[in-house]
């Protein structure tokens, strides 16, 4: 009996030494547990740095009422933007406008998912918008998409956050004004966010700025 | 070759004991602390085999596999599979309706997430269970049981920790 005991206790430790040999740790569970936009409570608070010169406060504004639904309200400057981080998902409200004879004509209000919670290494999302108004008698077109790829998990560039996403975002946009003089317009952004657990956005690049964040207050509940 | 005298001594242990209890075991899983806020209550099978040293003493191998989806996004699917060592003590062994008993065991977890359509990186862990159980008879040689578990995957930073029920069906068998 003693040497089935033995036999099976070394046959156990074995077959559990060899499953674990060459496997690695990383911490899935706490990137799981972390939330990679916190955009509430009111109050929170992040200062970024612009190279080159300039700083960047983005705050949580208050709840309010946006197409309907109940969002947080963040200020950047003296820009306002609206989101909602509920049931898996990421949401912006997208408010698309074209100049036209000095007036911004708006041509698309929504909310749009932006992410998917959880992130994993080579998720993609692409969005789109066709739209078109009418303004002084004139046709205007809209088409925007926007194609997102995310990889990680890595350390961001200036070494200081682990386990963050880096989300590559490019998006094109095509205005045009279907009048005589006028052809369409297309313009394209290309940026890396780098997003840190129960952070945000620690980081972004794009081809002629990059912002990194220098402090960040948490809101409170 | 390595693997390979692993097998062997698996075998050999197997072939040389007594008699042996097989366990299938379904569990469902519910996170605790967080890491399961993006995920719907997992879904467990596993196989055990339990080597009875005495009426009341059995200890054994076993390997579980579970995954767990989002409630809301057919897209995410994060698996655990949890080879392990285990040991359980039942205090009425040939009780027709009342046998209870405890269990706990030691292993290794291996966890992965997929989301959309990307997969991070996997990661090993080592990983221990402990709970207790309400075993009764099918019928000869079949019986059943029913229980709960707590168990906590060791991660690095964040520990996974969750809370099981358990249901399964074992038969002895003599080697």
């Amino acid at each position: 009996m003693k040497k089935v005991v033995m036999i099976s206790v070394v046959s156990a430790l074995f077959l559990l030494l060899s499953l674990s040999s060459g496997c690695e740790s990383n911490p899935v569970y706490f990137r799981l547990s972390s939330d990679y936009f916190p955009i509430s409570p009111a109050g929170a608070t992040w200062e970024y740095t612009i190279n080159g010169g300039g700083s960047r406060i983005v705050t949580v504004v208050d709840q309010t009422v946006v197409g309907e639904r109940p969002c947080w309200r963040l200020q950047s400057g003296a820009d306002y933007n609206y989101w909602i981080n509920e049931d898996g998902r990421l949401e912006k409200y997208e408010d698309h406008t074209v100049l036209f004879n000095g007036f911004e004509v708006p041509i698309y209000q929504a909310w749009i998912t932006m992410l998917e919670w959880p992130l994993a290494d080579g998720m993609t999302f692409r969005d789109s918008v066709s739209a078109q108004a009418v303004s002084q008698g004139v046709t205007l077109s809209h088409t925007w998409i926007r194609n997102q790829t995310v990889t990680g998990p890595a350390v961001s560039p200036d070494g200081v956050w682990s386990d963050c996403y880096r989300v590559n975002q490019e998006e094109m946009s095509i205005n045009w004004i279907q009048t005589a003089g006028f052809a369409p317009e297309t313009t394209v952004t290309v940026r890396s966010v780098w997003l840190a657990p129960d952070v945000g956005m620690v980081m972004m690049q794009s081809a002629d700025s990059l912002v990194t964040l220098a402090s960040f207050t948490g809101g409170e509940e | 070759m390595y693997k390979a005298a692993i097998l062997t001594l698996a075998v050999v242990a197997t072939v040389m004991a007594g008699t042996v209890n097989f366990v299938y075991e379904g569990a469902g899983i519910t996170p605790i602390g967080g890491w399961g806020e993006n995920l719907s209550n997992g879904l467990a099978g596993g196989l055990y085999g339990n080597w009875l040293f005495s009426d009341k003493f059995r200890a054994g191998l076993g390997v579980e596999g579970a995954v767990f989806g989002h409630a809301s996004q057919g897209s995410v699917s994060f698996t655990q599979l949890k080879p392990m060592g285990n040991a359980s003590f039942y205090l009425r062994p040939h009780g027709t309706a009342f046998n209870p008993g405890v269990v706990v065991a030691f292993g290794y977890c291996r966890s992965q997430l997929s989301s959309g359509n990307g997969i991070d990186p996997a990661s090993w862990d080592p990983f221990w269970r402990s709970g207790i159980r309400w075993n009764f008879s099918l019928g000869s040689p079949w019986r059943a049981g029913l229980g709960f578990d707590l168990e906590s995957v060791m991660a690095s930073e964040k520990a996974g920790d969750a809370f099981r029920l358990t249901f399964s069906v074992s038969r002895e068998v003599q080697l």
